[in-house]
């Protein structure tokens, strides 16, 4: 039996907090701390790596628990491993409690029902697990968790200026600006969200709403021209404000279903401002406008929590975080997946038959999801035969031609009687359930990124299964 | 002692029994491709975040003669990443602490560390090496290392052909590429799509400040922590960068430097992207399992360039990035511009600065029969100032051939210029 199990218990304070409108995070862990926890990376790489990290071959013969512990010590000082050296297996069946200590578990090496045991566990006390391995040039990993929530997504742009509807400041703001004035040094230094305020004011006059097609858009565009018609075509604050008209838009009518469902509310403003062509004055000016209509749409949150907070007789929040979740308000993220033992339909000896259209799709693009099945196939047949397909040299030819029919079986109960596989399916055989270390390494990566997004609430952790494939360098993530 | 026990290799000797339906095609299975995945030299560059990833990865793939090459000394801000390293190796070698470490582990593997600039080294020293694996943070050096290569290589003799795997990482996005020369796009090929580095390291900021970005990331990582200790500096709070802006301006004054703006200022403390192990680890492996298929030939090449960006799921693009036939490096190139006669040869050269696909630093020129304009040596480069100011037609005739060379760069290109 592989010693296969990792988990991890305190990396760093993770304190967990469901109390704030079903977000939790860890106040403590910034974007900076990434690169905190290295060595949870190299526990992932050692564990599945182990078999040619005996080349510290003073170690062979020793536990591969307490090797990895010892190692994973000497990397960090300040990590704290230690290990239980018994049969995964059994200790699944017979001391099930131990795991529940745990905020996350990995698992690189299971048969499928010990598998489906741990995540059952797993998934009743609500701690995410992580299924990761590698087959030769293949490597999988598979999330499942039955909630994970994320204030700090962090979105490559959180702008959101607001434009669509502008409170007083804002208005009496852009009005300051003359944009007739023959002044090119006026003009070159007007910010942009004031020139598509003032072609957004033009345009209300001749028109009921905002233009919603592609027809008025063009016709907007033609109309922020218009109002500067001495200004050179290449100006940047104009390009800028033709460019950001249609994200402008579509913001609108996101806004619009939003205002006539939840009661004429916004969300509150996030406050920041995109780099932009405008003198210092103006843009500081239009910065600190910004600020301070985010600091009072956070101050009104404030008291709506307070009052919420002592209605519900609730612990106060923290103002630093209420501060975060207004900032990112638009990107909160609320993730789940399905349990391992519903795609097992309950006993891992059913078929794929709930995969009908994945497996149809995978067939016919041959792409890399097909993998998934071929894997499942594998553990399959290492259930038939108490071994994999391709690892004993006398019985490769007959592993060949049994792997394919079992395929072959499963493909055809869901109707699939021809498809462009073969190679993929016959690459599981000749890999031979082998452990390359580059590809053990890559997944070790990819792994401990994943849970540190998972542990840290920071980032959006992939939805569910990753698969990467090393002999064309491509993976893809799909969702199970 | 025996250090290859049996079953030691078993792994990575699997795929080389016999051919696998993605082995490239005329792989020949059995003991002299397992012998050669030992016994062939390979040449890491960099032995920072990737290249301590690389060389443990490559060890433990049964690479047994591996040099590697970095001019960095270890820091106390790399221990957290760079995992070779422990605190008593601060202040040594990155490659030496690097070789030290992997042959204490590794028994039967050779790592030669150089402790110097990949400059150093000639032709004939990077001839001896199968491959070449970069892990660098330095464009300019990558640019280096692709021009040797691609100079290197004779269409005539097979035996010169060096591939180059190329791996980079930033924050959560990273790209790890294989190069085979004038046979798939090489390094310049391509740079139109690198973008301009944000980051700089700690010792710069603190102690060599050149560029108006070094100043603010002072005033931001060191002097606002000194000043404010619980405070967050906020990159939206106008204050907070205002602060940071007059902090800046400051230091900018004292090293006369210029161009310190507010928006700079803004964009400098918002646009910190650090060094995140978990990439570097991923895209190391990356690298690492293109060098095994290279070597052996059990699995064909990625085609040719794979993107990596990790921060919201996972998400991997690899394409086939084409060559440019106009290449400085790899190609056949020819810039051509078509300019005033009356310009000066300054606006030529300020011109030639501008563009991103050649991104020169220091331009020289000269056109066969003289020198237009030469950074160096100091009496040449003071004989030809007086050029900067003279008009472009009375210092050559339209479209005559002017060769374009840059000090820093190991490259060199044929320049017209149509005079009207």
């Amino acid at each position: 039996m592989t010693m296969g199990i990792a988990w991890t218990k305190t990396l760093g304070k993770c304190e967990y907090m469901s109390d704030w409108c079903n977000c939790s995070r860890d106040r403590n862990i910034k974007e900076h701390d990434f690169t905190r926890y290295p060595q949870l990376i190299k526990v992932l790489d050692l564990f599945v790596l182990w078999t040619t990290m005996k080349s510290q071959h003073e170690d062979i013969g020793q536990l591969k628990a307490q090797c990895i512990s010892k190692s994973l010590n000497e990397l960090n000082p300040e990590v704290k491993g230690s290990f239980i050296a018994k049969d995964a297996s059994k200790l699944i069946k017979t001391e099930p409690e131990i795991f529940k200590q745990f905020s996350l578990i990995i698992v690189s090496e299971l048969s499928e029902y010990d598998l489906l045991a741990l995540a059952e566990i797993a998934w009743n006390e609500n701690i995410p697990l992580v299924t990761v391995r590698t087959y030769g040039f293949l490597g999988f990993m598979h999330l499942v968790f039955p909630e994970h929530t994320v204030i700090e997504t962090h979105p490559e742009s959180s702008i959101d200026l607001r434009l669509d509807c502008p409170w007083s400041e804002l208005i009496e703001y852009a009005e300051k600006f003359k944009m007739n004035a023959d002044d090119s040094m006026v003009l070159t230094h007007t910010p942009f969200p004031v020139i598509l305020l003032k072609a957004a004011k033009i345009w209300k006059q001749n028109h009921a709403s905002y233009p919603s097609t592609k027809d008025e858009r063009i016709s907007f565009q033609q109309a922020i021209k218009d109002l500067l018609p001495n200004v050179a075509a290449d100006e940047e604050n104009l390009k800028e404000a033709e460019s950001n008209c249609s994200r402008l838009f579509r913001g609108t009518l996101a806004l619009k279903l939003f205002m006539e469902n939840e009661g004429k509310n916004h969300l509150p403003l996030p406050g920041n401002v995109p780099d932009m062509k405008a003198d210092t004055e103006s843009y500081v000016q239009l910065q600190r406008l910004y600020h301070n209509k985010a600091e009072a749409d956070k101050q009104c949150l404030k008291n709506y929590v307070v009052t919420l907070c002592s209605n519900l007789k609730r612990r106060m929040i923290d103002s630093e975080i209420i501060d975060i979740f207004c900032k990112n308000a638009a990107f909160l993220k609320v993730l789940g997946t399905n349990s391992l033992k519903s795609h097992f339909n309950s006993s891992p000896d059913e078929q794929f038959s709930s995969y009908g259209i994945m497996i149809e799709n995978a067939c016919k693009n041959g792409d890399n999801q097909l993998y998934y099945l071929v894997l499942r196939t594998a553990d399959r047949f290492k259930t038939l035969h108490g071994r994999y397909p391709g690892t004993v040299d006398e019985n490769f030819e007959s592993d060949l031609v049994a792997f394919e029919a079992l395929f072959d079986t499963f493909l055809k109960e869901v109707g699939i009687l021809d498809a462009n596989y073969h190679a993929k399916v016959k690459e599981i055989v000749y890999a031979g359930a082998r452990e390359l270390p580059s590809v053990a390494a890559l997944l070790g990566g990819i792994a401990s990124q994943e849970v540190i997004k998972l542990i840290t609430h920071q980032y959006l952790p992939v939805d569910n299964c990753y698969i990467f494939d090393g002999v064309t360098s491509t993976s893809t993530s799909f969702k199970l | 002692m025996e250090v290859d026990w049996p079953d030691r290799w078993q792994n990575v000797h699997h795929y080389l029994k016999r051919a696998a339906p993605f082995s490239v095609e005329g792989f020949q299975p059995g003991s002299e491709v397992i012998e050669y995945l030992h016994e062939c030299s390979i040449c890491i560059i960099g032995a920072g975040g990737l290249g301590c990833e690389l060389i443990k990865n490559l060890a433990m793939t049964g690479f047994k003669d591996i040099h590697i090459i970095d001019m960095d000394t270890i820091d106390v801000s790399n221990l957290n990443r760079q995992f070779l390293f422990r605190q008593k190796d601060v202040g040594r070698s990155k490659a030496e602490v690097a070789a030290e470490f992997i042959m204490s582990r590794v028994p039967g593997c050779k790592v030669t560390p150089y402790f110097g600039k990949i400059q150093d080294k000639d032709e004939e020293y990077y001839s001896q090496f199968t491959l070449i694996i970069c892990g660098l943070d330095s464009v300019e050096a990558r640019r280096w290392m692709n021009a040797m290569i691609i100079g290197m290589y004779d269409e005539e003799d097979p035996s010169t052909l060096k591939p180059l795997i190329d791996g980079g990482t930033e924050g959560f996005k990273g790209q790890s590429r294989v190069i085979l020369p004038r046979m798939t796009a090489c390094y310049e090929c391509s740079l139109e799509m690198q973008t301009k580095p944000k980051t700089f390291p700690m010792c710069t900021i603190a102690n060599t400040p050149r560029l108006p970005e070094h100043c603010i990331q002072f005033a931001s990582q060191v002097q606002w922590p000194e000043e404010f200790k619980d405070k967050k500096l906020d990159g939206d709070d106008p204050e907070h960068i205002q602060w940071c802006l007059r902090k800046a301006k400051e230091r900018a004054d004292q090293y006369g430097i210029r161009g310190i703006t507010y928006s700079l200022t803004q964009g400098v403390v918002k646009n910190i992207i650090p060094a995140i192990a978990s990439t570097n680890a991923i895209i190391a492996a990356s690298c690492a399992n293109e060098a095994y298929k290279l070597v052996t030939g059990c699995a064909g090449s990625m085609q040719n360039y794979m993107m990596y960006v990790g921060d919201a799921g996972i998400y991997t693009y690899t394409f086939a990035l084409e060559r440019k036939e106009e290449c400085p490096v790899c190609g056949s190139a020819l810039l051509q511009f078509e300019m005033d006669k009356n310009s000066l040869l300054q606006d030529l050269i300020d011109l030639l600065l501008e563009k991103n696909e050649v991104q020169l630093k220091r331009p020289s020129l000269r056109t066969s029969s003289k020198s237009l304009y030469m950074q160096a040596p100091p009496q040449l480069e003071q004989m030809t100032r007086k050029n900067l100011e003279m008009k472009l037609q009375d210092l050559f005739t339209s479209n005559e051939e002017i060769n374009v060379t840059d000090m820093n760069l190991p490259i060199s290109l044929r320049l017209h210029v149509k005079l009207k």
